[in-house]
């Protein structure tokens, strides 16, 4: 008997229009003790609604279970039936035999009290047989399994005082303490950095096998699935299109869908032949640093910097695409940002097609902003909610003089749509109407509407789903080829980097440590940073298929 | 290119539907559109002067002789406003349409008109009672606010529907005149000084507000004491204090209210401004050059609007009391009809007179709770953590 069954689950949701819809639509799957079940897919497809309904944390009133059966088995309890059990016995299942680790780890934890407190509770509700010392060392020796340094000190820190990856940990222990026979994780790592995610993985990877227990793991990521899964469901719009081991999944997929997922990961998307780029440099970095001041006390004096950016050079030159690479808080949105100008630059000097921009007052600087534009990461803030697509497009023509009159720019405003295959209707249309794919593409547009030479890319694809960010990607490409851009795309996604860029830098603590053509410094890493950073990129092992 | 047959809707006709949606904000709008009706025809519902007059065979209209600029300015500004929401036009230029030719109508009025200086309102009482007039239509409160009934001989603080020949439905006050003619004709008092004041400071608040949270730096560090320094006046103190020195004029009310009033608009707009500044569209606006006006009045007030008009239709009932207030303390305006001026009536004489407390103090509080019942549906319409503002 598996220890978690869900048998022809049908979970409905009702929407704000008081319609009810399928969000998981009649799945099986099956979590054997001692391995690890992936559900994998985009967004939407159902796959956290499924984890929800498991737990029965949907909320109420909004849900219904019409069909199926959710059967909990541990071995030394009787069967139990989840989507029937009363709220009381669920609770009483929630926290102790089942543990759950969310998303968010910025907002999971109580920020008013301490984690010591916090996992005391969880101890107190399901081991209320413990004395107040036992609960404490459980504490520790929870804190202490989940790789938190000097646990005994640590029990009596408010959230804030750790970092991302330590309170994802902190939430693991929390899931863990009572040591439950199943562990239900939605997306656990994707708010972390690469290096910090390699550690989580390891660690739910260990506590697996000295526990024994399962561990149903949602994720989009193709990478993580190779590294953690035993077994794989590929989900699709509440149905799940596949499912087995995951290694015959990965290797030879059987359903179209998760085909097309697995070419859509940028490092196997087939990449256009580079070309040589023309030798004189569009843009320049030179030993750029962007400091800003620590205030403290009652009369504000700088008392420190932070330096967030600290000497850095490197250049773009026209039909490249240059890859910034690093951690969160490696200072390279920053440096993004100064270089359009919209921070103010500390020390260096930055040229556009040879001029020296540094310091040019900001009416001097508008004529010259149309050479370089800019693509942001959030696709529902790049555009202006309050104007339709028409607008967004056609004052930048007309502030900078493009097109003769207003009839000439919305026909140019047309063609750049249909550009970055955007329907010719959109002109109309508020941004709220677009999916995100979507809305990225018409951040695209805008910032080509004036004809720029450079273009900076501040994490465009990593809000969206992998076959969106695959179309995105391929646009981005060919727009540079065609119209010989100059491109700097910052990102953290190695594979986003292996199928775009032409040269690389990475950067870490506002410096670059290193810098080089994208296939060497892929193969041949130099520093120590770059080497642990492509270490820890869960990869897709791609030895034993052709790649394109 | 032809434009598409379906155009979408942008944000500003969703939050307006998701405010309609509720019950209690359309009762809100409700009594606030019956009081500029009753505003904007006063003449023509409460007047001593016959809307129509046949005498010696000849027709005429005596009322419109009488009307005045203000009566002009009030009716053109609805007809115009029906006439530009009717057009559907964009907001800001709707706007700038009714701002511009309402002013013009109240200019021409100002320019052509020339109202009697010396109104005699018994005049066609007396000329019907005399037989001289063959056909004679009052409006349905056939008084004038200020008809003070001299013809009547001895009149004074009369409870409704108490004397014989003449029908007062709401009683009258000491002076004798109708009581209902006057909490009409004090409608646009109540309503005029409510958006004036609340404009005044709107303007003023969007302004430094915008300033300090786009700049921010020094420039947000001066306008936060410029805040706290008119945080700082008590309103009705320096009010009464202009009262008593200038004496009484409705528009020195409507002025002092308005700029004593805008430091909250501006702590509303700066905080929403230094939010909207990180964003990144408006980054974007910044790298594509745009000139500043662009940044500030297209691109980042239009998203900053809503908590801005949110706390405008609270200020909007908070002006409408201290008028009020003024009224009732005996600072307010002399001969104008005022709301406060009645409340202050009802309890200055030997005996309290219900109908002078009811009726207007009734007045005053459902248009304060009407502000608010508006002013809360619109928080929850622009809130997404609402359901009604998800909806959209």
């Amino acid at each position: 008997m598996s220890l978690l069954s869900i048998e022809g689950l049908v979970t409905e949701l009702r929407n704000a229009e008081d319609r009810w819809f399928a969000a998981v639509a009649g799945i099986d799957l099956a979590v054997e003790p001692g391995q690890t079940f992936c559900l994998v897919g985009e967004s939407g497809s159902g796959k956290s609604v499924t984890a929800l309904s498991v737990m029965g944390l949907l909320p109420e009133r909004r849900h219904r279970h019409p069909r199926g059966r959710v059967v909990f088995h541990p071995v030394d309890h009787p069967p139990m039936e989840l989507l029937s059990a009363e709220q009381a016995q669920l609770a009483k299942v929630r926290g102790g035999a089942i543990g759950m680790i969310f998303q968010e780890p910025m907002t999971s934890l109580n920020p008013v009290l301490t984690i010591g407190e916090q996992l005391n509770e969880v101890l107190r509700l399901h081991r209320p047989s413990l004395g107040a010392s036992e609960r404490r060392e459980r504490t520790i020796a929870a804190l202490d399994e989940v790789s938190i340094p000097q646990p005994a000190e640590r029990v009596a820190e408010y959230p804030h005082r750790l970092s991302g990856g330590q309170r994802q940990r902190v939430m693991i222990a929390m899931a863990l303490i009572c040591e439950p026979r199943l562990l239900i994780a939605d997306e656990p790592t994707t708010a972390l950095d690469v290096t910090v995610q390699a550690g989580i993985l390891r660690l739910i990877r260990e506590l697996q096998e000295r526990r024994g227990m399962g561990v149903l793991f949602i994720t989009h990521d193709f990478g993580v699935v190779a590294q953690i899964a035993d077994s794989v469901g590929v989900m699709r719009r509440g149905e799940l299109v596949e499912s087995g081991p995951a290694s015959a999944v990965l290797r030879r997929p059987a359903h179209d869908y998760t085909r097309s997922l697995i070419a859509a990961l940028p490092e196997r998307l087939p990449r256009p032949p580079a070309r040589q780029p023309k030798p004189e440099p569009l843009v320049e970095v030179d030993q750029l640093s962007v400091h800003f001041p620590v205030r403290r006390g009652f009369l504000r004096r700088v008392v420190d910097h932070v330096r967030a950016v600290d000497g850095v050079s490197l250049s773009v030159q026209p039909g490249e695409v240059v890859a910034l690479v690093g951690e969160s808080g490696c200072g390279k949105t920053t440096l993004g940002r100064a270089l359009l100008r919209l921070l103010p630059v500390t020390a260096g000097e930055l040229r556009l097609e040879g001029r020296d921009i540094t310091q040019l007052p900001p009416r001097a600087l508008r004529p010259l902003r149309r050479r370089m534009q800019v693509v942001f990461q959030d696709p529902g803030s790049s555009l202006n909610p309050r104007l339709p697509v028409l607008t967004t497009l056609t004052e930048p023509m007309r502030v900078h003089g493009i097109g003769a009159d207003d009839k000439e720019r919305r026909r140019r405003a047309a063609e750049l749509l249909e550009r970055v295959e955007m329907p010719a209707d959109s002109l109309w249309r508020y941004p709220h109407e677009f999916s995100g794919g979507q809305r990225q593409r018409l951040a695209i547009a805008r910032a080509l509407v004036l004809e720029p030479r450079f273009v900076l890319c501040d994490e465009v694809t990593s809000a969206l789903d992998v076959s969106v960010q695959a179309g995105i990607l391929k646009l981005l490409r060919r727009l540079v080829d065609e119209h010989d851009l100059g491109m700097l795309f910052i990102t953290h996604n190695m594979g986003v980097v292996e199928y775009l860029a032409d040269r690389m830098a990475v950067m870490r603590n506002g410096r670059v440590v290193e810098s080089g053509p994208v296939a060497r410094v892929l193969r041949e890493p130099e520093h120590e940073y770059t080497r642990t950073l492509l270490a820890a990129v869960p990869r897709l092992a791609s030895g034993d298929e052709a790649r394109g | 290119m032809s434009e598409p047959a379906v155009r979408s809707q942008p944000l500003s006709r969703q939050v307006l539907a998701a405010v309609l949606a509720r019950t209690s904000a359309r009762l809100g709008l409700a009594w606030i559109l019956l009081l500029v009706v009753l505003a904007a025809f006063a003449p023509f519902i409460a007047s001593s002067q016959p809307l129509l007059m046949v005498a010696s065979g000849e027709l005429s209209f005596p009322v419109l002789n009488y009307l005045t600029p203000i009566d002009v300015l009030w009716l053109a500004g609805f007809i115009l406003a029906a006439v530009v929401m009717a057009a559907r036009l964009r907001a800001p230029l709707a706007l700038g349409l009714w701002l511009a030719g309402t002013g013009l109508a109240g200019l021409l009025a100002l320019v052509l008109l020339e109202p009697p200086v010396l109104t005699i309102h018994e005049q066609y009482r007396e000329r019907l009672a005399a037989g001289e007039i063959d056909r004679l239509v009052f409006a349905p409160i056939p008084y004038s606010a200020r008809d003070y009934l001299r013809d009547y001989g001895d009149t004074g603080v009369e409870p409704p529907l108490a004397a014989d020949a003449r029908r007062h439905w709401l009683g009258t006050e000491e002076n004798g005149a109708d009581v209902a003619s006057r909490m009409i004709h004090a409608a646009r008092i109540a309503l005029g000084i409510g958006f004036i004041a609340t404009g005044i400071a709107l303007f003023i608040g969007a302004i430094i507000g915008g300033l300090m949270g786009y700049f921010s730096g020094i420039v947000d560090i001066i306008g936060m004491r410029l805040v706290e320094i008119f945080e700082a006046i008590p309103t009705l103190f320096l009010l009464l204090t202009f009262v008593a020195f200038f004496g009484r004029s409705i528009y020195m009310m409507m002025v002092i209210i308005g700029i004593t009033s805008w430091s909250g608009y501006a702590r509303y707009v700066r905080a929403e401004f230094l939010k909207l500044r990180e964003q990144d569209f408006v980054q974007a606006a910044i790298a594509a050059g745009l000139p500043l006006h662009s940044i500030l009045f297209r691109h980042m007030l239009p998203n900053g609007m809503a908590p801005l008009l949110v706390a405008a239709s609270f200020g909007v009932a908070s002006a409408i009391l201290a008028e009020a207030t003024l009224s009732f303390l005996g600072l307010g305006l002399v001969d104008d009809p005022s709301w406060g001026q009645m409340l202050n009536q009802a309890v200055q004489s030997a005996t309290f007179n219900w109908w002078l407390a009811v009726f207007p103090g009734g007045a005053i509080f459902l248009t304060v709770f009407a502000y608010n019942l508006v002013g809360e549906a619109l928080r929850d319409a622009v809130d997404p953590h609402t359901r009604a503002g998800k909806a959209r």
